[in-house]
């Protein structure tokens, strides 16, 4: 899983798109079941929506870090993660995250696979 | 939008860029965020230890004791404290470290947060005690210069009067003799039998006051030794059997098994163990008891060197911290009729023989001298 288009085909798994700016652009219905969120209120979210509270410094500081040299640290391999739904329930997950350039802006992908018994 | 992340991007650069480790917590104490040089330091990549609790994480030691839950400074910032500095032993993953950990919290509306700058700073706190155990050595060699010059000088004087004195007490002593012999059968003694006690009186006190310039002459000779292979367990036993011990007093031996056969000279040794012994023995005014133990060990932080290790025990009555620093000191003395010598003579002996004695001992408590010989190396 190397390009957007590779994470927007998930469908057993949830997904999600990010913009730039660290706005949630697409969801797949996977996501939607295991996070709780209608697609229609979640797009235009920051991505933060899904980090708990306790990451999101981390996650914020992070992410800004790759907007300014463009040097992953976490892209592109199975890392565990918390992640938390709409009804503020947290569980562990694989996360695979991927970024791609499209024209002058940066996207990002990635899937969120709740670990079992976690 | 952009510019904030531009903004935060550089500071997270900047903040990994420096030596120092850096982390923050929320109010729970668990790991928000935390720079390349922290994750150095647990040897841990971050996603493993984001979210932890940054007190279980940071396993820390202070004053060679692991650092008390209450004490850890994540916990004195999490009771409120709002800004600490200390030196810590930061002992995980094969690393020990001395970190210089400030600490500080902030409440950021209802939010705390606790944030660490640990600053390793081993090279330097090593430096230190490096300096400071110089500076220990320097006055322990100055204090020995100073207590052998005083030494030398005493011993020159006890030496003068010492042969100044022995020709004189000789005369007097063969006078009495003389005086003893010729009124033993007389009259003068039948009318008065008081008088030879009066002269063996004399006699004894004659013969303590040569014992005495015997003690200053042995101190303010450089003993000039006769080494020779010896059995330091037999020794002791011999010097045993050569001191008086009441009856109420009970010697018990714990004498270590294949000791090797220490270069030792014999007859000084021997009085060595004879003046510990007795000082033993009358330390304890009424009952007691004293133990004779041997042993080869090593010191500690010495894995190389072993000693021969010599204690003598007694349940008397101890010494008190103030004697205790004097014992060794040339004319100090807590008995009536002591010289103050004997345990100088002793220790200079021991020092010649490249030992040391140490005694550990509390008023009331007894008290313990130990003779340490060396024995070679380990290998």
């Amino acid at each position: 899983m190397k390009t957007i288009e590779d994470v927007r085909g998930q469908k057993e798994v949830p997904m999600l798109i990010a913009d730039q700016s660290g706005a949630v652009a697409e969801v797949n219905a996977s996501f939607t079941a295991v996070f709780g969120w209608e697609a229609s209120e979640v797009i235009g979210q920051s991505l933060s929506v899904i980090i708990p509270k306790h990451l999101r410094d981390a996650h914020n500081l992070g992410f800004s870090r790759f907007l300014t040299t463009g040097m992953p640290t976490l892209l592109g391999r199975p890392i565990t993660l918390r992640a938390v739904t709409k009804e503020g329930l947290e569980f562990d997950a694989e996360h695979v995250i991927i970024a791609e350039k499209i024209g002058e802006n940066w996207h990002f992908g990635a899937t969120i696979r709740p670990l079992p018994g976690k | 939008m952009h510019e904030l992340r531009s903004t935060l991007g550089k500071m997270e650069l900047a903040l990994g860029a420096i030596d120092d480790a850096i982390v923050w917590t929320g109010q729970d104490g668990r790991v928000q965020w935390a720079n390349a040089v922290f994750s150095r330091l647990l040897w841990r990549p971050y996603v493993e230890f984001v979210g932890k609790p940054l007190d279980e994480l940071l396993t820390l030691e202070q004053d060679g004791r692991p650092l008390d839950a209450s004490r850890h400074p994540v916990r004195r910032l999490y009771q409120g404290e709002t800004k600490i500095v200390g030196i810590y032993r930061f002992y995980s993953e094969g690393k020990d470290l001395m970190l210089e950990i400030s600490g500080l919290a902030v409440s950021i509306g209802s939010d705390r947060t606790l944030i660490l700058v640990m600053r390793d700073v081993t090279e330097r706190v090593n430096a230190e005690l490096a300096m400071e155990k110089a500076n220990r050595e320097l006055r322990e060699t100055q204090d020995k210069v100073i207590r052998s010059e005083k030494l030398a000088s005493i011993g020159q004087l006890a030496s003068g009067v010492g042969h100044e004195l022995r020709n004189p007490l000789a005369a007097i002593r063969n006078a009495v003799y003389y005086v003893r012999d010729a009124v033993k059968e007389s009259a003068l003694v039948k009318e008065d039998p008081s008088l030879v006690e009066f002269l063996d009186m004399a006699d004894r006190e004659i013969q303590s006051a040569t014992r005495i310039i015997g003690d200053l002459l042995d101190f303010a000779r450089t003993p000039q030794l006769v080494l020779q292979p010896t059995d330091i367990n037999a020794l002791l036993i011999e010097a045993k059997g050569m001191i008086e011990i009441p009856s109420v007093v009970r010697v018990i031996e714990r004498l270590g098994v294949d000791l090797p056969l220490m270069t030792v000279d014999r007859e000084r040794m021997r009085q060595v163990f004879m003046n510990l012994l007795q000082n033993a023995v009358q330390a304890m005014p009424k009952e007691g008891e004293v133990y004779i133990s041997t042993k080869i060990a090593g010191l500690p932080g010495d894995s190389t060197s072993r000693f021969l290790f010599i204690e003598i025990r007694d349940t008397g009555l101890g010494i008190t911290d103030s004697d205790r620093r004097k014992i060794f000191e040339p004319l100090f003395t807590t008995k009536a009729k002591g010289t103050g010598l004997g345990l100088p003579i002793c220790l200079g002996i021991v020092h010649t023989h490249g030992g040391e004695i140490t005694v550990e001992s509390r008023a009331g408590a007894g008290a313990t001298f130990i003779v340490r010989l060396p024995a070679g190396d380990t290998n």
